[in-house]
């Protein structure tokens, strides 16, 4: 029993069945694609802070689509040798486009891994620093001696696993703890999961929801943790995510920052941002900040004096988003290299040498510090929407690739008996292959240029 | 005699090879459960759809307890608790958020009512509508031997039953199951439980997944639904000649093409917030329990809404195309007349797709999105009834003149059309902006639309169940058993959703898990309704008071009618298996689509000789002929059809 029109077409149609397959399935893609692009657009309409411009890097991004580009062409190739039957340009062909599948995904690892360690911090006044963590950033706890636990007796939302959530933060080995009724115990699974049902029996017993278990450490315990591994702290407190409370003292919640970029975009007046407070960059770097500044408005000035500064992103980028080069301030004067285009915009691209100083580092204090994240979706709706577009993307890649990988290596036997056949699940593949190329086409310009 | 007669011994051989050649394929693991065939898995669909409305079902009864009677136990609550197995897993899914005292809280009823929706949409309307229905049935319709694509026909069910058991876990999970209704608006979607343990002990991020999966499910089954329609329509059978209902199923499955890739985006987009904190749908400045979140802002939950609706409209009409396309084969084949009207409701129900793509945002004229905006989309909404009163109307007009045989589905057939009515007639104000904007979000817009789904849709599904059982199982469903389905769940059904439109109108909210009761100062007053109520209740010697409230209690009793009236279904179904009166014929309803002139049930490959399609699909009581029925398929009158499906007959010996 054959399903019909697998290879050849139905005459009134004109299709063979794979054809409206895929082109159906493209039509989803479209809807797909079109709804995140809708979302953009959406998004950066309706953006109440500055939507990133420039942000990435335009020549990484620019050889991408060169590559995606060329395999298009080279799969076209595979095709139509197939179709002729000449059998090795084809698999030459064919290797090419995954090849080329394989150079846009290893740019595209660079490109994220760059972003994943670059962070942005924002200030209580609206500032963001960008830089690096040379040592993470973590809050530190002393002194903890009691860790208070509660277990609902019915599974619910928090539910103390001090195992899961409390431990892995100790710093150093965990030690001993003694529980209410003087026993001592090393923390594990096991051990905790007794407690609780013990404790749980209890609380049952004496009809109350939750019960509460308490445990003293038999020396102090240190605390290091992200504050996203943790659900929120206090001077003398921490909660931790099950719920579990620890008090002790905090004894750092500073953040060491090696500045590479002052974004004072969001700040009414620029040059008092609280990056130049006397704890932070100083006055040096104010004055460098205040002569770039300056020096990009009366340049846009000469350059054109019709327009309204106030509306063009790009001078608010490049007077305002102040780039550090350097680990002390320039010399008056050497301010502002002429840096335009790609490389000045692209501090998201500074991977590795946190080791020499050629940015200046500022401890900042938590109160000043509303919100920081890396360049991840997390940082705002731009590189969410940025992440989620080409992550999605960078999949069909893979999943294109694999498909045409597939076809080359394992259907060797249908290239054989009947490459009509492989032809058309080619020309399938193929056409997949040119959607995944015409969405970064879309890609290009709407997150790297415009 | 008929064509059909001559067919069905041909079963018999059929049958004789299968066990001969048995061996040489097809255990019980890949004939059922990894079936590559249409039919199986059209059952699979199928089942799994019935199972998860009789669930969601459940669900709604204990939510319509806590609304009759807000903080009193649920009865029988600790019996329920101490079934064996049973006990526990209700303990574990439902009964560790009651009350100490077993009586319904908010947080429980919201838990229901989320995944009542969710599940009667996604996992049960859906699936059985169009998946089961439209695999099963279409191809045979078409004349064809299966699917365009039999292995991805298969990956979408099991896509599906993945995404299936990813929702049943999320009862399980530490915050239990989502609270923020079916149509998980965000912010308070994506901030609930915000940061506490880790995100997969959320509720929400496995709807979210489970969700993703339950639309790759049907991107996989539409593409292979249109390939198989454009491309596998047997001879003779031209687009005109083509069933109705392959029609629906068409439109239908380009509506599932088109309109789920944004919902995939809306999931896709709510995940991300969820798993890696961004913020699209997350304004600036939010905050929870006085706190700021840590997130960055700046994202917009109008934008959930917009891509949400823009699925969602389009879904109503994949819950109600394939109840369509059920009736137009019962009606002309039960009234004994062809359909009134074919080629109107084909161009009818192409424009209605079109549409549906237009008019999504009639579910926001609250959202502040403009007045431009708002008229724009009111334009567009009263348009689009006129496609489906069309339908409506061409259905009803069939009837006209017609000998009808009321059995099971017929009955079922015919109490749609009126209900169906009601439910697109008491749309047509909620399309107009200045009347929304009162009745938006209020037990209006639930009767709206439970009486298109409910009595609606379902009832279609009934219909159908009733009508290709026989197809299936070569065994009739009791008749006198689907009566007793019938007069309860119709009784049942009105007594439901009835009432919500006065509860509607008098400004209750959708959402009050005490049916009104904390507000009974105002919501408590009087009206005919009322009194009515309060009257019939003491003449049978209840004393039920005389108030807006009282309503909750009648909706209740018809909840608990209705669920009466599935018994009767679930024991005929079962039982009628096996013991079910058995077919003579093939063709047991005289009907003259081309499923029936396969054998009884169709084996792998459908049909026994190259099925021509001759004329168009309701030929019923055609002057002049000698029966009141020419099927599809028979060249001539009476002639039976014996020119042998060479390649199939070749595979198979
Ligand atoms: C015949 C013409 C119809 C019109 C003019 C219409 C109009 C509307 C409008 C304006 C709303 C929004 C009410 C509000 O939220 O304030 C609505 C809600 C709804 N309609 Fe319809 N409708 C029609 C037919 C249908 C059909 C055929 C179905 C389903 C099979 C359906 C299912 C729904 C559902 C599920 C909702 C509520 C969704 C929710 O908020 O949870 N409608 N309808
Ligand atoms: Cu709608």
């Amino acid at each position: 029993m054959d399903i019909p029109y697998t290879v050849h077409a139905r005459p009134d149609t004109g299709l063979y069945n794979a054809k409206i397959g895929i082109w159906l399935f493209l039509a989803s893609e479209v809807m797909l694609f079109g709804g995140l692009f809708s979302a953009y657009i959406f998004l950066r309409v309706g953006a109440d802070y500055p939507w990133p411009v420039h942000d990435l890097d335009v020549t990484l991004g620019f050889v991408n689509t060169v590559v995606l580009i060329a395999s298009s062409v080279t799969v076209v190739m595979a095709w139509a040798c197939l179709k002729m039957r000449k059998f090795g340009w084809y698999r030459i062909n064919m290797a090419i486009t995954v090849l080329c599948a394989a150079v846009f995904m290893i740019n595209k690892t660079l490109e994220y891994k760059a972003k994943f360690a670059h962070y942005a911090v924002k200030l209580t006044d609206g500032t963001l620093l960008t830089g690096h963590l040379p040592h993470g950033y973590q809050i530190k706890f002393d002194g903890v001696t009691e860790l208070s636990l509660s277990v609902p007796v019915k599974k619910s939302a928090v539910s103390a696993d001090p195992v899961g959530y409390v431990l892995p933060f100790i710093e150093g080995d965990a030690p001993k703890f003694k529980t209410e009724d003087g026993q001592e115990i090393t923390l594990d699974q096991a051990t905790f999961a007794s407690l609780a049902a013990s404790a749980v029996e209890k609380a049952k017993a004496a009809n109350k929801g939750s019960a509460s278990i308490k445990l003293v450490a038999a020396t102090p315990v240190k605390f290091a943790a992200k504050p996203s591994e943790i659900f929120g702290y206090t001077d003398t407190t921490i909660t931790f995510r099950d719920g579990t409370t620890a008090t002790g003292k905090l004894v750092d919640d500073k953040m060491t920052l090696e500045v590479d970029g002052v974004d004072a975009r969001g700040v009414a007046q620029s040059e008092k941002s609280l990056a130049f407070d006397h704890r932070y960059l100083g006055e040096a770097w104010q004055k460098a900040f205040v002569s770039n500044r300056d020096h990009h408005i009366s340049k846009f000035e000469k350059d054109y004096p019709t327009r309204d500064k106030s509306k063009s992103a790009t001078l608010q980028k490049e007077a305002l988003f102040f780039k550090l080069h350097s680990a002390t301030p320039p010399a008056e004067g050497e301010a502002h290299g002429e840096k335009h285009g790609a490389e000045a915009h692209a501090p998201a691209e500074h991977g590795g040498g946190h080791g020499e100083a050629h940015h200046p580092t500022v401890v900042l204090e938590k109160k000043d510090i509303t919100f920081f994240s890396n360049f991840t979706p997390k940082l705002n709706t731009y590189y969410a929407i940025y992440f989620t577009l080409t992550g999605l993307h960078g999949a069909h890649v893979v999943v294109g690739a694999l498909v045409l990988l597939y076809f080359l290596v394992f259907d060797d036997k249908r290239l054989k008996k009947d490459p009509e056949h492989l032809a058309n699940r080619v020309e399938v593949g193929g056409l997949f292959w040119h959607f995944v190329d015409l969405v970064w086409i879309f890609l290009f310009p709407l997150l790297y240029l415009l | 005699m008929s064509a059909a007669a001559t067919t069905h011994d041909h079963a018999h051989d059929h049958a004789h090879d299968d066990h001969a050649h048995g061996h040489h394929q097809q255990n019980f693991v890949w004939k059922y459960i990894f079936s590559t065939d249409h039919k199986t898995i059209g059952m699979q669909y199928g089942l799994t759809g019935l199972i998860f409305l009789l669930f969601g079902f459940f669900l709604m009864l204990l939510m319509r307890w806590s609304i009759a009677y807000p903080g009193v136990p649920v009865p029988a609550i600790e019996t329920i608790r101490a079934l064996p197995a049973i006990g526990d897993l209700f303990e574990a899914m439902f009964g560790r958020w009651l009350n100490a005292d077993g009586s319904l809280n908010g947080e429980l009823y919201n838990m229901l009512g989320a995944m009542h929706g969710t599940i009667m949409v996604f996992f049960g309307i859906v699936p059985l509508g169009f998946a089961a229905f439209g695999n099963f049935v279409m191809p045979l319709q078409i004349g064809t031997i299966d699917m365009a694509f039999p292995r991805l026909n298969m990956m979408s069910y099991w896509f599906f039953f993945i995404s299936c058991v990813l929702m049943m876990y999320s009862f399980f999970v530490g915050t239990g199951p989502v609270q923020t209704g079916w149509t998980m608006y965000s912010p308070l979607a994506s901030t609930a439980n915000i940061g506490v343990t880790s995100v997969w002990n959320h509720g929400h991020t496995w709807w979210l997944t489970a969700m993703v999966f339950n639309i790759s499910a049907s991107l996989l089954g539409s593409v292979n639904f249109i390939a198989t329609i454009i491309n596998l329509r047997t001879k003779g059978m031209t687009w005109m000649k083509m069933p109705f209902f392959c029609w629906a199923m068409f439109v239908t499955a380009f509506l599932l093409l088109l309109a789920f890739p944004p919902l995939e985006v809306a999931a896709i987009l709510q995940l991300s917030d969820r798993v890696f904190g961004s913020s699209f749908y997350l304004p600036t400045g939010l905050m929870e329990g006085g706190k700021h979140l840590d997130i960055s802002g700046g994202g917009s939950p109008l934008l959930y809404q917009h891509l949400f609706w823009f699925l969602a409209h389009p879904e109503v009409y994949v819950l109600i195309l394939p109840a369509f396309a059920i009736l137009t084969d019962i009606i002309p084949c039960n009234a004994r007349r062809p359909l009134w009207g074919y080629k109107s409701m084909v161009y009818s129900v192409l424009t209605l797709g079109f549409l549906s793509f237009l008019v999504w945002a009639h579910h926001m004229y609250l959202t502040g999105m403009g007045t431009m905006m708002s008229t724009y989309f009111q334009i567009t909404t009263v348009l689009i009834s006129v496609p489906s009163v069309i339908l409506l109307t061409c259905m009803m007009i069939s009837l006209w003149g017609g000998s009808i045989r009321f059995n099971t589905q017929m009955l079922f057939a015919s109490a749609f059309l009126p209900m169906f009515g009601i439910g697109g007639l008491t749309g047509l104000p909620l399309a107009f902006a200045f009347i929304d904007l009162a009745l938006h979000d209020t037990y209006y817009v639930i009767g709206h639309f439970h009486y298109v789904v409910a009595p609606g849709t379902i009832f279609a599904l009934f219909a159908g169940v009733y009508h290709w059982f026989p197809k299936i199982t070569g065994r009739f469903m009791n008749d006198k058993l689907g009566k007793w389905h019938f007069w309860p769940s119709l009784v049942g059904m009105n007594l439901v959703f009835a009432p919500m439109f006065i509860q509607g109108m008098a400004g209750f909210h959708r959402r009050w898990y005490d049916g009104g009761k904390y507000f009974e100062n105002t919501s408590g007053f009087t009206n005919w309704s009322t009194t009515l109520t309060h009257k019939i209740g003491a003449f049978f010697g209840f004393d039920i008071p005389d108030n807006m409230l009282s309503l909750n209690i009648v909706m209740s009793i018809g909840a608990f009618i209705l669920a009466l009236g599935q018994v009767p279904f679930i024991i005929n179904f079962w039982f009628s298996i096996k013991g079910g009166k058995k077919t003579t014929s093939d063709n047991p309803w005289d009907a003259t689509t081309m499923e029936w002139a396969t054998p009884t049930p169709p084996p792998h490959g459908n049909f026994l000789f190259d099925p021509v399609a001759h004329r168009g699909p309701y030929e019923y009581s055609v002057p002049g002929h000698g029966t009141d029925f020419y099927p599809q398929w028979e060249s001539e009158p009476g002639k039976p059809e014996t020119n042998p499906a060479a390649d199939k007959v070749l595979a198979h010996h």
